[in-house]
């Protein structure tokens, strides 16, 4: 059953959730909207996608994962970083990007043995999503199997009508909470609003034929295309960085020998450092190969192992490449290659 | 949930120099923890992420067996930072282990049947856990024959020579080490470890093959197996991969859809030749 939240309401809502919560949403910040903490009279923007993926609340691009420390008799100690105890609440994620969270759990709590630091994240955290009715320039979620106003991955979905928004419970822990808040059941007129625009942004989010790609991308690792592809681009992993699904890091200590930090941080397998041995040897020599990696693993290689692709759609690595390599363009022309 | 970056405490029990040059050392660790004496269960072919705490830690092969109890051995090169902090520890100092890792070799396929060794340089590490396993009192019947060929650059490059001249005594083991290039003591074999295969020239009836060292040996060895008649299935081999994590998630060590931590190391050439050649 559809529910509705008045506009004026939204505030009270907001401030509900922030008690049993650690509550985050897309705010202003400078010029950008970044998914940030919610505070007293923050006002959440509800235009547009996030600039970063709201898979940063759940893998920090920056984390510690122990600190460590040797005491008077030599022994080393390790501590475990102590945090906030409280489920994460993400209000106003969107569809393409409660789908990448999706993806993130086969890789860290899928393959054993589960990422506890990940899980510390994600264990119990509630997904309100919201409805894109204008899909942006680079929007695609269409040609992977996503939509505008999907649900995967998310406990409620809102959409923008008149004077509020519409609420479609999910999952069995979105309509506990909705029930919880007793929000009036939709109108009939609000529905049919909710389910126009759904179908209006649905339209305009398509674009690529994706179908079968894995399978015939596992036959061309040789194909020359590789080689004319990564021409332009520069290496500098804004793609990766930007990406909802890539999850690759890196794990470095901090300190001094025998006290300090073990972090992970984001990487990238765009980066010629990223698989160097340390005897010099690199099995992905030039940005043909790396290319040719980032490109497998989101439709071919994640594909094989856990099902969907790992791209959703969202179009942030079109947004942000120096070098307008457009992934549609490229999915694309792989389409149309024997 | 425990969190599975935390190492658990190992204290180095000795340390063994390896070649002429000492960039090769085996360093014998116990756990602190009794409890995880008895919990750290590996079976020959499986890794281990170690740690020197300020610097990082980095993936290392178990060079002991299971048959070897109460501690783990490593031998590592000095390569890299973690490696060469490594070199500079001394017997009492305390780093950090976690693990086993990764997949192990074919161990009961390869009962009953002949098995030959193949190994260059430090690439003896990742088999000799294996071949200590077979060679076993416990396990040796269980195996046909069991050849060891066995080369490095020079003399001095050899790594664990003192098992070496013990497996050499021993008449249910065929032994042939060689080096490239020898001194004026050297008085064994001269020759590449490939030419030393095709003068052993092992039938591949009933054989299992198994081999590690530098890519350009194992792409001659390959060639060479094949020619002797060995099929890819009857290849088996370690991989080695840069690796961060080695529970298959920060996907550094993806080939194709493959994790080498998860589903390797260790993989028949047969499955090698179905995956992309980034190794």
């Amino acid at each position: 059953m559809a529910r509705f939240i008045p506009e004026a309401e939204l505030e009270s809502v907001l401030s509900r959730l922030a008690g049993p919560y650690r509550l985050y949403l897309p705010l202003l910040k400078g010029d950008q909207v970044e998914f940030g903490p919610w505070s007293e009279g923050e006002r959440p923007v509800l235009e547009g996608n996030a600039y970063g993926a709201a898979k940063q609340l759940f893998f920090p691009r920056s984390e510690i994962l122990f600190s460590f420390s040797t005491g008077p008799d030599g022994r080393p100690g390790i501590d475990e970083v102590g945090r906030d105890p409280r489920p994460l609440a993400v209000f106003g994620i969107r569809p393409c990007d409660a789908r990448s969270v999706k993806l993130l759990d086969n890789v860290f709590l899928r393959q054993d043995p589960p990422d506890s630091i990940y899980l510390s994240h994600r264990q119990g955290s509630l997904l309100i999503g919201l409805a894109c009715d204008h899909p942006g320039r680079s929007c695609f979620c269409g040609s992977l199997g996503g939509s505008p106003a999907g649900t995967e991955g998310l406990d409620l979905l809102l959409t923008a009508v008149d004077g509020g928004f519409t609420v479609d419970p999910v999952s069995e822990a979105g309509r506990e909470y909705a029930s919880g808040e007793g929000w009036p059941e939709a109108s009939a007129a609000q529905v049919a609003q909710a389910r126009a625009a759904h179908g209006a942004a649905a339209a305009q989010a398509a674009g690529v034929d994706t179908s079968g790609l894995a399978e015939k991308l596992e036959r061309m690792f040789d194909h020359e295309f590789w080689a004319r592809l990564h021409e332009k681009c520069l290496g500098c992993a804004a793609c990766t960085f930007f990406c909802p699904t890539c999850h690759c890091f890196d794990v470095v200590d901090e300190g001094k020998p025998g006290s300090g930090i073990r972090l992970r941080n984001w990487d990238s397998c765009m980066f010629p450092l990223f698989t160097l041995h340390t005897s010099g040897h690199n099995p992905r020599m030039s940005g043909k190969e790396r290319m040719r990696q980032r490109v497998m693993h989101k439709f071919c290689y994640y594909p094989l192992r856990f099902g969907p692709p790992a791209c959703v759609g969202c179009g942030r690595c079109i947004e942000v490449c120096p070098v307008n390599l457009d992934i549609r363009l490229v999915l694309a022309e792989l389409g149309g290659l024997a | 949930m425990k969190n599975p970056y935390v190492p658990e405490e190992a204290i180095i029990e000795e340390i063994i120099e390896e070649t002429a040059v000492n960039d090769v050392k085996t360093f014998r660790v116990v756990f602190t923890s009794e409890e995880t004496r008895r919990s750290f269960s590996y079976r020959p072919g499986q890794f281990a992420e170690v740690s020197v705490f300020g610097l990082g830690e980095a993936p290392i092969s178990i060079t002991s067996s299971p048959t070897q109890e109460g501690y783990l051995e490593f031998s590592i090169k000095k390569a890299g930072v973690v490696t060469t902090a490594l070199h500079h520890a001394e017997q009492g100092d305390r780093i950090g282990v976690r693990g086993p890792y990764g997949n192990v070799f074919p161990v009961e396929d390869m009962e009953g049947k002949n098995l030959v060794f193949i190994a260059g340089g430090i690439g003896l590490a990742p088999l000799r856990s294996l071949f200590n396993y077979c060679i076993h009192q416990k396990n040796r019947p269980k195996f046909q024959s069991v050849t060891m060929i066995y080369g490095a650059r020079s003399p001095g490059d050899l790594v664990f020579k003192w098992e070496l001249e013990k497996w050499d005594a021993r008449p249910d083991i065929d032994q042939y080490v060689t080096v490239d290039r020898g001194d004026e003591k050297w008085t064994g074999r001269v020759g590449f470890v490939p030419a030393v295969l095709m003068d052993v020239k092992p039938s591949p009836e009933n054989t299992v093959a198994i081999t590690c060292g530098p890519p350009i040996m194992i792409k001659f060895v390959l060639q060479n197996l094949e020619q002797l008649g060995f099929t890819p299935e009857q290849i088996v081999t370690t991989l080695e991969m840069r690796m961060k994590c080695g529970i298959g998630k920060c996907g550094r060590c993806n080939i194709g859809s493959q994790y080498v931590c998860m589903d390797g190391p260790v993989f028949t050439y047969a499955q090698l030749k179905n995956m992309p050649k980034e190794y």
